[in-house]
């Protein structure tokens, strides 16, 4: 409100007009004659012994416009504070203590003091507040509720998510300590959803109300001091795997929906993987995400539909040896999936020669894999991307999980042009490079590269660009595992070499026979070590 | 002496809210030389329109002074395209160097040089030159695809090619190899001949067939060009679209 506005609005008050009526009684002087003839009057009625009229003190004048002022004051602040009701009785017996004050100076001190004009005043103005106060009582009652309702909007808002719409409810709010405190929560979710230049609005506005509410100076200071940093989000959304930047431990931790982001733990093709916490159910989560900055708008659009289309054909299936996937989501400008959390280490990290793992092992790893694709073929999923990196194998429990069900479809689409982002084909089945229809035969095939990699510590084809890769996939028998390690049992290169065939049809006939096969071979070797 | 008309255009596309390609063309003082440039960049937001404006601008300063010397050596300009294909590769990767990032960009790059009846063409990428004599459509470039060599090796055939996956993926590109090779030829140029240059935008919306019958008749090379994008918007064009005509009069 600028300060013109403020001034009219106030010029027109009925308070003021009472304090102007004040001043220019007490500016006139004279008391009005009828009112002096009846004050008189009024006490000369109970037997006045003397005929003649008393003479009134020099500091007569003064008191009665000391009276008037105190009187005006009375009106303004203090009624409207008691309410009519209460104020009622005390105005009644203020008039009465000064037309018995009056009485008494007139009676003993044969003095007389004009105070009629006060009590009139007083009485008058008394009745003239009752039209202001009842419309006020209405105006307090509407802006009380009014308040109130804002705050549950404020709550209800923040509660779902909307935070910025929860700062705007409570904006026309007087500063209590409640609505400082929604607005704290609601700059804390921003700050948590990464919006750092809101929380920072938010805090600011706090700090505007009450200077030391909380923490508030000491969160603003860490916002403006992350501001600073180059990672600043929102500087590019350039890169698919620019990281969120986790804040220092005096700001919040960062959402993604409802779970609280821990720390990094890998990179995917499409997006940072982060370890996070589902605060409700106190889970650890592993949650990928899609950043859909790096794609313009439609394609974005295109491809988080993919994105949570495949991800809910992946939720549908329920094996121990499947990441569980529990929750896809979209917050800000990532989507995300948020899926069981599998402690151990990708299988990648035991692919490389004297990091193997030991053969029957191995086996066994492989053929959990078999029967958990078998689960999944059944339900009509193929994985499209098995390979060492997707396999989280813990081994001190000995659990193996599959990971990143149907995501690697989404994967294919996007838009890349060196092939760095896609990763490398080496374990794509021909019929995948060469764009056929995909089925359950692929995923046989990439487990047969899987444990070709996990013997050997490498892969049937080598090829230092994608196309040679492509063209020799497509084209050349594959080296054989004996080149890498002689030694290999028979009937583990006979697996091998039939999930790897070219022919979809030349391979196993499911992962549920290759499974078997898979036992078969690891029960002969263990017969054969122990003999 | 040869006569050349020459006009070109470039469209963002009905997807895309940036256009990443960049062209350019330039006719001697002479008459007697023409130059076509059409370079499609890659590489995130802004990097791929960066990537392109710096390859056709380092093909300009090269060889832009060039096409007013006559009777060159047909040797010397290969060396001059060339020239200039290394200079684009080398601004492309400072760049990338300076600013991280634009450090995923590069881009495609295809050029004809014409001097009288013989034209020039280099290129790197996909971005392709076509040569129109009749109603028959030639292309003149290989496209350095992985598609492209799996079409070569009998892996796949045409009706593969939109469902491979790795489709989009160059096998060399500027910045985005360390090869910059031009892959070069030369054509001798007939009266009527039409060359046209673009990038994938244009070939993947409108099939090569659909061409002749927005190309010639009496609409100026500018109206051409104009029908063609137009067609291929109609189609719905997801990627930039460029064009560059050249017509021997």
């Amino acid at each position: 409100m600028n300060p013109v506005s403020a001034v009219l609005s106030r010029i027109f008050s009925l308070r003021l007009a009472i304090l102007a009526l004040t001043l220019m009684l007490v500016l006139a002087g004279e008391t009005p004659g009828f009112l002096a003839a009846l004050d008189q009057m009024m006490l000369g009625l109970p037997g006045y012994p003397y005929s003649s009229v008393p003479v009134a003190p020099f500091w007569s004048d003064a008191v009665v416009h000391v009276g008037l002022v105190v009187s005006a004051l009375y009106l303004v602040i203090a009624v409207p504070r008691l309410g009519a009701a209460v104020a009622l009785p005390v105005t009644l017996l203020i008039g009465c203590l000064l037309l018995v004050t009056q009485a008494a100076l007139m009676f003993y001190h044969d003095s007389w003091l004009p105070l009629g004009e006060v009590v009139s005043f007083l009485v008058g103005g008394y009745l003239l507040m009752l039209f202001w106060l009842q419309p006020r009582r209405e105006n307090l009652a509407l802006a009380e509720s009014n308040g109130v309702a804002r705050l549950q909007l404020g709550r209800l808002l923040l509660q779902q998510g909307r935070a910025d719409e929860a700062g705007a409810a409570l904006a026309a709010c007087s500063p209590s300590d409640t609505v400082l405190g929604l607005l704290y929560d609601i700059a804390i979710v921003q700050e948590r959803k990464r919006q750092y230049d809101k929380a920072a609005a938010s805090y600011r506005d706090i700090l505007k109300r009450d200077k030391g509410f909380r923490d508030v100076a000491k969160r603003l200071a860490a916002l403006e001091a992350l501001a600073g940093q180059s990672g600043y989000p929102g500087v590019d959304g350039f890169d698919a795997n620019r990281t969120l930047v986790i804040p220092e431990q005096s700001l919040s931790r960062p959402t993604l929906g409802r779970y609280e982001i821990e720390r990094e733990i890998g990179r995917g093709a499409m997006g940072v993987v982060y370890l996070g916490r589902d605060p409700r159910i106190a889970r650890t989560v592993a949650i990928k995400t899609l950043n859909c900055a790096a794609f313009e708008e439609q394609e974005a659009g295109a491809l988080k539909a993919r994105f949570f289309r495949e991800a809910e054909a992946a939720g549908r299936l329920s094996h121990p040896a499947i990441v569980t996937v529990y929750d896809v989501g979209e917050d800000a400008d990532l989507a995300y999936i948020a899926m069981d959390f599998a402690r151990g280490r990708p299988l990648s990290d035991f692919s490389r020669p004297g990091k193997l793992l030991p053969l029957a092992t191995v086996l066994d790893i492989v053929g959990r894999v078999a029967e958990a694709l078998d689960y999944a073929h059944g339900h009509q999923i193929v994985h499209r991307d098995i390979k060492p990196g997707n396999i989280i194998y813990d081994p001190a429990t000995g659990e193996v999980r599959i990971t990143d069900f149907g995501i690697a479809k989404i994967a294919d689409d996007s838009r890349t042009r060196t092939g760095s982002v896609m990763g490398s084909p080496l374990y794509m089945s021909p019929e995948q490079l060469k764009g056929s229809k995909v089925t359950g035969h692929s995923d046989i095939y990439s487990l047969g590269v899987t444990l070709y990699k996990l013997v050997s510590g490498e892969t049937p084809y080598d090829g230092d660009t994608l196309a040679s890769l492509t063209y020799q996939i497509l084209n050349k028998r594959p080296r054989s595992v004996r080149e890498w390690r002689p030694e290999l049992p028979q009937g583990v290169v006979r697996l091998i070499n039939k999930a790897i065939q070219r022919e979809p049809d030349k391979r196993f006939a499911s992962a549920g026979a290759m499974a078997e096969a898979i036992r078969r071979v690891l029960v002969r070797e263990t017969e054969r070590v122990v003999s | 002496m040869m006569c050349f008309a020459v006009a070109g255009l470039s469209d963002a596309g009905v997807r895309r809210a940036v256009n990443e390609d960049a062209v350019a063309w330039r006719v001697s003082q002479a008459g007697d030389q023409a130059l076509l440039v059409v370079a499609d960049g890659m590489g995130g937001y802004a990097g791929g329109s960066v990537a392109s404006e710096l390859a056709v601008a380092a093909v300009l300063e090269v060889i832009g002074p060039k096409l007013e010397i006559p009777d060159q050596d047909p040797m010397t300009m290969d060396d001059a395209i060339q020239a200039a294909f290394n200079l684009a590769q080398r601004r492309i990767l400072s760049r990338r160097q300076q600013m991280p990032a634009l450090a995923k960009m590069g881009t495609t790059l295809v050029l004809a040089w014409i001097r009288d009846d013989e034209a020039h063409i280099a290129h790197l990428g996909d971005s392709r030159c076509y040569l129109i004599r009749g109603g028959e459509v030639q292309c003149q470039t290989r496209d350095d695809t992985v598609v492209q060599k799996m079409l070569e090796d009998g892996s796949i055939n045409e009706r593969d090619v939109p469902k491979v996956p790795f489709r989009n993926v160059l096998t060399r590109a500027l910045g985005g190899s360390s090869d910059v090779l031009a892959s070069m030829r030369r054509i001798d140029l007939l009266a009527g001949d039409r060359l046209l240059l673009c990038s994938d935008g244009l070939t993947g919306a409108l099939p090569e067939s659909c061409w002749s019958g927005l190309l010639g008749g009496e609409a100026s090379p500018a109206e051409q060009v104009r029908q063609l994008v137009d067609a291929s918007l109609a189609n719905q064009a997801s990627d930039n679209v460029s064009v560059v005509l050249l017509t021997v009069l």
